[in-house]
């Protein structure tokens, strides 16, 4: 079982951080312009979300855990709702390599599993270096090729 | 190159006008009075000349329209303006359906679509062909599909399969009738509902200041109304789509026919099948009937608004329908593991917990309107709490067989989904924190179905975490082992066939000196 790379929490809080701010933003945009209130509000609200969102980040990142084994991927992950998943390696369609903006300012990025199934995209490998991202994405590859089934479907 | 049927120009005339008349009639009334005259006649004439737009347009549709069956695809060649040439590879077709309302049987005309896996869109419709040329080429594909399939394993010159229809279920009066009362679905009645107390409200101020009767009275008839007019509704629908239904197998294919007004006729291929849905609610299991849905990947037929028709027997005897259902997959007699006690006591803790809170906020209100409401009324409700959870935890339930896996959900609309192990995409384990409280976990089972897309995966809910864990495991590795005993079976057959071959061969030169 590996955890993802922990520079990753430095992502999760800055996204915390954005979304916090925005929904403080519009409070405190309706705070200001229709109700007179004053700029209390929105820091406010932005300090009690921050730091719940972060919180939540931080808990995340130590909950989450991925594993390659011989036949399957096998993800952790949930914070409020635990989620177990088993990817076999012959379901695989293919595999995406990602790097959001904020990925690439702290030198991470994501691998993308997709299978034929209905929930197929979910599978999402977050907080991997750049090098770790191809390698894993290189080896889910061959490890899919190498078993292939008769269909994929 | 064949062409579309003549009687589809007419018919395709007809259908644009009515289309375009709405709009017609609004522009000329809108328009008529402000010019006068002079605007009548110029409105007259605009429609005339878009008559004959609509008539040259669809006979030019018609000669630009064709379609062929070559060696190893389907063509056809469309477009009045921007031409489009397409070629289906028979290979990739999955399903070759027909569909006819009142006036296409009149016409004997008959609207052709045909189906293949990639996409959620049909790749071809012919608007329209004769019924039995679509009859012919239903075929027609089915063959070529058939042969080559097999051409490409090694038997070219396999059985030739034609007529081997097998007649598996034909729908009975007593059936539709049961299908009728059945198909009765709250939810409609609901729906209604809302409509009723959108418009409701004003008509019922003013019905009820001039009525001597008890404002309760009218409002219960009203209830009853909206419940009858629901059931009237629900049962018709269902009678009318599923009139006449028949099931036929085909070699690896099902087929069905069904409809009494519009009428269809498609099939399923059986070789793409994801899970069987069988599907027994209350009353249907008070009456012992049952009904099956069969999901193909990315496409479940009658997909275009005609909810429920994807199934493969709309209701029959359960035994017929478990038969039909073993017949497709064959899966094995089975009981079904249920959730662990602990996993009742939690339901009827949460019944409780919901009848407070309702119990409250009636008692809030009655505090809130001053106008007595009975908030204890509600509390008559606590002995039934965990009869519920006990029929609640009843329902559900998980069994691990040879080859499929099965869920089993729900007690007024209990649903059981069977899954060979070679379809699983993959397994989910999820636990809620409520759900780690009791240690309790589901096992989601996810397929390439299309009714996973709303919702409709097989999952076993509430298990045990250490035998959820074990589910997940399970499945995953039986997916494996599927796999391999496919593929040593291909091989097999593979070399089974190379031998059939190579012997007669032997035979032959073995006479010969």
């Amino acid at each position: 079982m590996r955890s993802l790379h922990p520079r990753i929490r430095i992502v999760w809080v800055l996204q915390a951080a954005l979304s916090a701010a925005m929904l403080a933003a519009i409070v405190g945009a309706v705070g200001v312009f229709f109700l007179d209130l004053g700029l209390w509000l929105p820091a406010a609200v932005f300090g009690a979300l921050f730091v719940l969102f972060g919180v939540h980040s931080l808990l995340r990142y130590r909950v989450w855990r991925y594993e390659v084994r011989e036949d399957a991927v096998y993800l952790e992950r949930g914070v409020f709702t635990r989620v177990k998943t088993v990817v076999p390696f012959v379901r695989i369609q293919h595999v995406d390599s990602r790097r959001s903006p904020l990925e690439r300012a702290t030198g991470l990025a994501s691998t993308v599993v997709y299978t034929a199934g209905s929930r197929g995209a979910d599978v999402t490998v977050p907080g991997l270096t750049p090098e770790g991202a191809d390698d894993l994405q290189r080896r889910l590859k061959a490890l899919a090729i190498d078993a292939e089934g008769d269909d994929a479907v | 190159m064949s062409r579309l049927h003549p009687l589809s120009i007419p018919y395709r005339v007809a259908q644009s006008i009515l289309g375009y008349a709405p709009l017609v009639f609004f522009v000329a009334i809108a328009s008529g009075p402000a010019l006068g005259a002079g605007g009548i006649a110029l409105t007259l004439l605009g429609i005339v000349v878009g008559l004959v737009g609509i008539v040259a347009w669809q006979v030019a549709y018609f000669r630009r329209f064709e379609y062929e069956t070559t060696s190893d695809t389907f063509d056809i060649r469309s477009g009045v303006v921007s031409r489009r040439n397409r070629e289906i590879p028979y290979r990739r077709v999955q399903n070759v359906d027909i569909s006819r309302n009142v006036v296409q049987r009149a016409l004997e005309i008959a609207e052709l679509r045909i189906e293949t896996a990639g996409g959620g869109e049909t790749e071809a419709i012919l608007r329209y062909v004769g019924y039995e040329e679509a009859k012919r080429l239903q075929n027609e594909l089915r063959r070529r599909k058939r042969a080559e399939t097999t051409a490409e394993t090694g038997d070219a010159d396999a059985e030739p399969v034609e007529n081997d229809e097998q007649l598996l279920y034909e729908i009975t009066p007593e059936d539709l009738a049961v299908l009728a009362v059945a198909s009765f679905d709250l939810r409609l009645a609901s729906f209604l509902s809302v409509l009723l107390s959108l418009a409701g409200p004003p008509v019922l101020i003013e019905l009820l200041t001039d009525l001597p009767i008890s404002p309760f009275l009218v409002v219960g008839a009203v209830i009853v109304l909206v419940v009858v007019a629901s059931a009237l509704l629900s049962g018709i629908s269902a009678v009318l789509s599923t009139y006449g239904f028949r099931l036929t197998r085909s070699g690896d294919e099902l087929r069905y026919e069904r409809g009494l007004v519009q009428r269809f006729d498609g099939s399923i291929p059986l070789d793409k099948v994801q899970l069987l849905v069988l599907r027994e609610n209350l009353l249907k299991r008070l009456l012992g009937y049952a009904s099956l849905a069969v999901e193909t990947a990315g496409y479940a037929p009658g997909q275009g608004g005609n909810v429920g028709s994807e199934s493969a027997v709309p209701i029959a005897r359960r035994e017929t329908t478990w038969a039909i259902a073993r017949d497709v997959e064959p899966f094995e007699e089975f009981e079904v593991v249920r959730p662990p006690k602990r996993a009742r006591r939690r339901y009827a803790f949460r019944y409780l917990l919901a009848l407070g809170v309702l119990a409250g906020l009636v008692y809030a209100g009655t505090l809130a309107l001053g106008f007595e409401m009975y908030w204890y009324a509600v509390l008559a409700g606590v002995p039934l709490a965990p009869v519920a959870a006990h029929y609640k935890w009843k329902s559900r339930g998980y069994h691990v067989g040879e080859e499929h896996v099965v869920a089993r959900t729900g007690f007024w609309h209990r649903t059981t989904r069977v899954v060979p192990y070679y379809r699983v995409q993959n397994a989910i384990h999820t636990q809620t924190v409520l759900q780690r409280r009791w240690r309790l976990a589901s096992v989601l089972i996810d397929t390439a179905g299309t009714g996973s897309l709303v919702g409709g995966d097989p999952r076993a809910i509430d298990l045990d975490q250490e035998e959820a864990a074990e589910l997940r495991e399970t499945v995953a590795d039986r997916l494996q082992g599927a796999l391999r005993e496919r593929k040593r079976e291909a091989e097999r057959e593979e070399r089974e066939r190379r031998i059939d071959r190579a012997l007669p061969r032997l035979e032959f030169e073995s006479e010969r000196p």
